[in-house]
């Protein structure tokens, strides 16, 4: 009888109690995805994962048993996808194929306030050395302000990091949380007379051609000015060609949907592998939440300054809403709606959002090569 | 903790100078291509 209760409930007593605040955590990631709707593609199979790999004896991870390896689902997801960085790379072409570039080269000088609202990558860059960590580590937390999931995933795989678990909880947490972060930064480093200021949106068409070529151009043009950026933009670019080609409608709609949720589903899970409770409970887990936000802070403060200093060259009658500056970040489309409703609360008849639009679209591409030109830099 | 002070001055801040002079650079060259598609390909 001792023998069978042995053989049912004796896993019962590995549980350990990191092991029940990793329950605790990724059960709140579950109840944010569902509940707050925070971001629930990517937290919900995380969150749930996080359950998975902390049960005891985890069939899902890579067990030794009788001195041998016996493999996990999620570990083999991992080094299929993860590891190599190939998850991410694939998600890019569904998320090019989604963007459409429209606004952005309606108005292509708005591409300068994506490459500002970068500051918060290389800010936190810094802040993390000083917190003492290592270049390789400092550069993976970084890589949360380009509030962009995949990026951040290879980055921190391609540098070898050691908390990718914290660093993807923490970027999808503030990508869900950009309404809340972004608008008291914003009023803290703006005066009203400047969230009150008018743009004139002066509609043109874009040639067909130009949205076909463009893709291909940035492509070859990143390539050769920043290699290591080439997977990260060639994929992205792969997919808006898809998109643009206008032969290929089933193929770009594939790419939007099926493909992109199908790699989202395995990027969670995979992810989750590394949110073992001997990996994530450390101090430095909070500390890298910190610098996330640290991150969107200072991504948010670089593109209204950059909008500001800009504005101190302009005639009157030119000058930019420095809020625009802020919509530079990756978050696409939530960081533009934010600021145009801002903008709305300021003044009913000002209308930024076409703007706006434009300058998020261009925080797509600057965040992407923000990844390649700091792993030009680190690696 | 510590904090770092000598990695963070040698090291971190010549990156975020670089990584920012970088990013415009990059983004100066594809904006000319931008605007140089837009001429060509008027609609």
């Amino acid at each position: 009888m001792a023998t069978f209760f042995s053989d049912i409930f004796g896993n019962l007593m590995n549980i350990d109690l990191k092991m029940v605040i990793m329950w605790l955590i990724g059960g709140t990631l579950v109840y944010l995805a569902i509940a707050k709707e925070m971001e629930p593609s990517l937290l919900l199979p995380l969150g749930f994962g996080a359950i998975l790999v902390n049960l005891p004896q985890s069939g899902v991870i890579d067990q030794l048993v009788g001195g041998e390896v016996e493999e996990g689902a999620f570990d083999v997801l991992f080094r299929a996808g993860i590891a190599n960085e190939l998850f991410p790379l694939i998600l890019f072409i569904g998320i090019g194929a989604m963007i459409d570039f429209g606004p952005l080269l309606t108005n292509p000088k708005l591409m300068l306030f994506g490459a500002a609202a970068q500051f918060g990558i290389f800010f936190t860059l810094s802040m993390s050395m000083l917190f003492g960590f290592e270049l390789k580590d400092a550069a993976s937390i970084g890589i949360i302000g380009a509030a962009d999931g995949p990026s951040s995933i290879f980055v921190s795989q391609y540098l070898g990091s050691n908390y990718t678990g914290a660093i993807m909880v923490a970027a999808y947490s503030y990508m869900a949380l950009v309404p809340i972060i972004q608008p008291p930064v914003i009023k803290l480093i703006t005066t009203r007379e400047e969230r009150l200021i008018r743009m004139n949106y002066e509609p043109h068409s874009v040639s067909q051609k130009t949205k076909i070529l463009f893709p291909i151009v940035i492509t070859v043009v990143v390539g050769l000015v920043a290699p290591k950026s080439l997977s990260l933009i060639g994929f992205l670019m792969f997919g808006n060609l898809l998109r643009e080609c206008g032969v290929l409608n089933s193929i770009s709609a594939s790419a939007q949907n099926e493909l992109a949720n199908l790699v989202t589903i395995f990027l969670g899970i995979s992810i989750s592998t590394r949110m073992r409770a001997e990996d994530f409970l450390k101090p430095q887990t909070l500390l890298i939440m910190f610098l996330g936000l640290i991150a969107f802070v200072f991504d948010t403060v670089g593109g209204v300054m950059f909008a500001k200093v800009i504005n101190l060259f302009l005639p009157k009658d030119k000058k930019l809403n420095p809020m625009i500056g802020a919509t530079g970040i990756s978050a696409f489309p939530m960081s533009a709606r934010v600021v145009h409703k801002m903008g709305l609360e300021e003044d009913p008849q000002n209308f930024l959002l076409m703007q706006t639009i434009g300058v998020n679209v261009s925080g797509q591409i600057a965040s992407v090569i923000a990844a390649g030109v700091l792993l030009n830099l680190v690696s | 903790m510590t904090f770092n002070v000598k990695d963070f001055v040698e090291i971190s801040l010549p990156i975020l100078a670089k990584g920012m002079l970088g990013i415009f650079f990059v983004i100066g060259i594809i904006l000319l291509c931008t605007f140089l598609l837009n001429a060509v390909f008027k609609d």
